[in-house]
């Protein structure tokens, strides 16, 4: 089992920080492109609504993202600082995104991306965002 | 990301490069805010240096689409990689946008179909 742990404030300038260092980990980590593309978006749809709507942009917090690589399958935690989203916990229950709507695909991206999402009350009171990514085999097919 | 302008008759081509996210679809809006102000409402995406896409990104490319159509213009999308093309299709946006599989068709059209 390998873990990694990647934390940063919540300022702009952080997301882009955040991807770039997730790219180079997931590349190191010689993953496949598809399960790559996968994880980026998730771990991006759960940052920005944890830099939004957790931290509400406030530069004091931060956002933690723990990585875990089995054999069997890639976890990855987003927790922020902010008050609770209760709403999230029920999200099977979510309506798909208005068509013409500029907001709300997130969640709709991460459950068709992930193969598990769960949202937890963080250890300080935040929102942590489960994902799940199961890996196909030992050799997991790169496309 | 970068955005690159090439004007080509009363078109403005905006070649993209790099994510299209929060912050980089604010960038895209301002930019595009800018040919508004000037007038200029047909506007085609070349987004063939679009590595990656999320909802940040499509919800930028939503409001910009309203609104050109609200200034009776056009906004075209071409060159988008598998990967990009299949978010749109898993959002339904497939539907709503004008998506060209190149430049040059999507400019074509604009020949056939002009701005309202």
């Amino acid at each position: 089992m390998e873990r990694y742990s990647l934390k940063y404030p919540s300022i702009p300038a952080s997301e882009d920080l955040m991807l770039d260092d997730l790219d180079t980990l997931l590349d190191r980590l010689k993953l496949g492109r598809e399960m790559k593309h996968k994880i980026m978006l998730v771990v991006s749809e759960a940052y920005t609504n944890a830099y939004l709507h957790g931290n509400q942009e406030n530069p004091a917090t931060t956002i933690k993202i723990d990585l875990t690589v089995n054999e069997t399958e890639i976890t990855v935690d987003i927790s922020d600082e902010g008050k609770e989203r209760e709403g999230l916990v029920n999200i099977e229950n979510k309506k798909p995104a208005a068509l013409f709507g500029e907001n709300g695909r997130g969640i709709d991206l991460m459950k068709h991306y992930a193969d598990l999402v769960r949202f937890e009350r963080g250890a300080k009171g935040g929102l942590k965002v489960i994902t799940v990514f199961f890996r196909l085999n030992k050799n997991e097919v790169k496309i | 990301m970068d955005i690159k302008q090439r004007d080509q008759g009363s078109i403005a081509i905006l070649d993209l490069n790099g994510r299209l996210d929060l912050s980089s679809g604010t960038m895209l809006k301002e930019h595009i805010k800018k040919l508004f102000e000037k007038n200029v409402t047909s506007i085609h995406l070349n987004l063939s240096g679009v590595d990656f896409i999320n909802s940040s990104g499509l919800g930028s490319l939503v409001s910009i689409m309203k609104e050109t159509r609200l200034a009776k213009g056009r906004f075209t999308l071409s060159n988008l990689a598998n990967y990009v093309q299949e978010i749109f299709e898993i959002t339904q946006l497939s539907h709503i946008f004008e998506i060209y599989t190149t430049e040059e068709e999507a400019l074509a059209s604009y020949q056939s179909v002009p701005a309202n």
